[in-house]
């Protein structure tokens, strides 16, 4: 990893990285989010302790604590409204809120987690450990990093017993930029170099402001005790245009009455939100120290759940192609990641989980149609005709809306009509119907002609092996038809003792139900020669087909594949026990060849 | 220099990726290239078990939150016994809690609000065996 790496740094102006570099920023980028899964995993723990969930309690003002118990008993009223219990809920945590982020003092110098570009990888944060002692000192001084306020507040609220979640949005550099130093690289190296600039010149005028590696040191060392105020206006900013006016870590409380998740962030932007459409706490697009693009909410019974839906407004057309779930492999990774997070008896779905899965259904209604033409493609909920694969086809063809398409000779753009995904059919040849079983109902018209290819395109698709794989003569034009043109394939019935055979003497059992009626497949190796002995009627049996030569080349060869034979129900023990025996005799036989 | 924490050599990157998830997650760029780059293993490892490899790696910390929750780490673990033989210093299966008659009785009770077995065994244990406070928080907290 590290030689191709430091072969692949070097500034060539060379726009793409290669591949080894892509390769390693998808593996990076998945090992960082795996980790940061972990951590997430253990702080929450660490935020249900009970020992500092009693600590923290104990110092809740009483007003505070005689707020929630009015709450309590409001609940269980049941002449009052739902919205009547949500407002004191609210209350409830604005309070608490203001509660912890005035007693708590954020040093400002303590590392927090934030996005990296590729050429920062290494930049040194100084070194600093929180270990479960650390963390509880820090959060009963309420005194340290920004991220670890937010987490003590997920105690607070779990301390008085709320059904509080801790929010973490993962921070991964990003593994779908593959220029060679990347934007954000390049902005940030900009405005370093700038800062650089403008702290020479400060530091000419007064010497000491600047942070040095000494100042580092004795604020790293600063953390574990109290820190009173030491920060001026100017640190904020500091921090703020370093690692983003937006938080890692935030908290969510279930509201039992209203049945959604509250969010709040009590210390960076200090706000409390039902998200419906577009939530405070998501960055906009040119924030390059954060983005909303893995949210993660650890509850307190040990849930680990992907909700950046709630945080990402335009999930579907943008975020979803920033994730390394968006292709199948990644998602399948992902979900074991977060299965592997999930203690053993939250690994079933709960109430909460299912009205949250409703919501984010919602969400996902809600956000609506893309705005430019290449958010469509792989849209989970909309398709343009363009964007549709060979075998793909729409049916019933009814628009939902429109879209304008700009091209170089008409500015204004055309409009063209835009689809649901769920109305995309996928079609297949009668031929590759057969292969599964099927065949087309009388009288079906093909939905779309393949055209015999000129140059066949280089393509990894899976989906288009498929249509090549199932063994069409490709020269040909082809008609395409969908599964509801097509029936079941029901054998032919027995006609004279003889069972039906096709051009080549087999018969054609890609499917169980293939098989005719009183016969029975039996798919062992020495089934044929079984019944040769034996003298009955019976066929090879075609099961499928073999595939030589390159894949992606268009020389394909395709030899039948043979397992076993149809033969009528009455041979089937006679057969099965003489190439039994066959079978026996011919390993007697190795084993005699062998000694 | 940065890092100097993960630096491990061999096979110990496992405490070294414990170390720095659990205490310096600010340093996670950083340590994870180096812990990536001196042992190829790691990545395999996450990329193709990664939710075996989750659980091993957390599970201090899932044991503690059920043990913040009260319940015994025998019920966090009771359904994957002997799943990973990789470390054994722990000594698995030390001492397995019995469930009486009476007991079992009061969760088969439990179990028929409609609640999963293995859920009200842990309530019902963190509840001190108290049956009708492990009804209350089973309603409270999983029938919302």
């Amino acid at each position: 990893l590290q030689n191709t790496k430091q072969a692949n740094r070097p500034k060539k102006k060379k726009t793409v990285v290669t591949k080894e570099e892509r390769d390693f920023r998808r593996t990076f980028h998945m090992l960082y989010i795996f980790t940061m899964i972990a951590h997430g995993v253990c702080r929450n723990a660490w935020c249900s302790d009970r020992d500092l969930l009693e600590s923290l309690k104990g110092d809740i003002p009483t007003k505070i604590i005689k707020e929630y118990t009015d709450y309590l008993s409001h609940r269980q009223r049941t002449d009052v409204s739902t919205q009547s219990k949500t407002r004191k809920l609210l209350d409830l945590l604005k309070h608490l809120m203001i509660y912890w982020y005035k007693s708590w003092t954020v040093d400002n110098y303590a590392p927090v987690i934030y996005k990296k570009g590729w050429n920062e990888l290494n930049t040194p944060a100084h070194y600093q450990r929180i270990g479960k002692q650390e963390f509880r000192t820090a959060l009963e001084q309420r005194s340290g990093s920004r991220d670890i306020a937010a987490q003590g507040f997920v105690g607070l609220l779990r301390s008085i017993g709320l059904q509080a979640r801790m929010v973490f949005s993962l921070q991964p550099p990003d593994f779908t930029n593959l220029s060679q130093l990347s934007a954000l690289a390049e902005k940030h190296d900009a405005t370093e170099r700038k800062k650089i600039v403008q702290q020479t010149q400060s530091l000419q005028k007064k010497r000491g402001r600047v942070l040095t590696q000494h100042d580092r040191l004795l604020n790293s060392l600063r953390v574990h005790r109290p820190t009173y105020t030491n920060m001026r206006p100017s640190d904020y900013d500091d921090v703020e245009s370093k690692y983003g006016n937006f938080p890692v870590f935030w908290c969510e409380v279930w509201d039992k009455d209203a049945k959604h998740f509250i969010t709040i962030d009590p210390i960076v932007k200090k706000t409390i939100e039902v998200v419906r459409t577009k939530s405070q706490l998501e960055p906009p697009n040119s924030e390059i120290r954060n983005n909303a693009f893995y949210v993660i909410g650890y509850d307190r019974l040990g849930g680990v759940k992907d909700i950046t839906r709630r945080y990402a407004e335009a999930f579907n057309a943008k975020v979803r192609k920033k994730r390394i779930t968006r292709e199948p492999r990644g998602e399948a990774w992902y979900d074991a990641v977060l299965r592997g997070a999930t203690t053993v008896n939250r690994l079933k779905l709960n109430k909460i989980d299912k009205f949250e899965e409703l919501e984010f259904e919602e969400f996902s209604l809600r956000e609506g149609m893309p705005n430019s033409i290449q958010d469509f493609k792989n849209h989970p909920v909309y398709v343009i005709e363009d964007q549709l694969k060979a075998n793909e086809v729409l049916k019933p063809k009814i628009s939902c809306g429109t879209i304008r398409k700009k091209n170089k000779f008409n500015k204004q753009g055309v409009l063209i009509p835009v689809y649901k995904r769920k109305n995309v059919r996928i079609v297949r040849s009668a031929k590759a119907w057969y292969m599964r079983g099927r065949v087309l109902k009388m009288g079906e018209r093909a939905l779309k002609m393949r055209v015999k290819p000129k140059v066949k395109k280089k393509t990894v698709d899976e989906d288009d092996f498929q249509v090549s794989e199932d063994g069409d003569n490709e020269d040909e034009d082809v008609g395409l038809y969908a599964d509801f043109q097509t029936e079941l394939f029901i054998p032919p019935p027995i006609v004279n003792g003889e069972i039906p055979k096709n051009a080549f003497g087999n018969i054609d059992v890609y499917q169980p139900w293939m098989v005719p009626e009183g016969c029975v497949h039996i798919p062992k190796d020495h089934a044929e020669k079984a019944a040769r002995i034996m003298g009955i009627e019976y066929a090879p049996a075609a099961v499928g087909f073999n595939f030589e030569g390159d894949r992606r080349s268009r020389s394909v060869n395709a030899t039948v594949k043979i397992n076993g034979i149809v033969t009528f129900e009455e041979y089937k023990d006679a057969v099965e026990l003489v190439s039994q025996g066959l079978e026996e005799w011919e390993e007697e036989k190795d084993r005699r060849r062998a000694e | 220099e940065v890092g100097e924490g993960g630096q491990q050599s061999g096979g110990d990157y496992i405490s070294s990726l414990r170390e720095l998830l659990q205490q310096q997650p600010e340093m996670a760029e950083a340590v994870l290239q180096q812990l990536a780059a001196s042992n190829p293993q790691l990545a395999q490892v996450i990329q193709t078990n990664p939710e075996a490899f989750m659980r091993y790696i957390t599970d201090g910390d899932q044991t503690a939150l059920g043990e913040a929750l009260g319940i015994p780490r025998e019920y966090l673990d009771a359904t994957e016994a002997g799943g990973e033989g990789e470390d054994d210093e722990e000594g698995e299966g030390a001492t397995r809690i019995e469930i009486t008659p009476e007991e079992n009785d009061a969760i088969n009770r439990l179990c028929e609000l409609g609640f999963d077995r293995n859920l009200v065994i842990q309530v019902y244990f963190a509840c001190d065996k108290n049956e009708e406070m492990a009804a209350n928080l089973l309603f409270s907290e999983h029938a919302d």
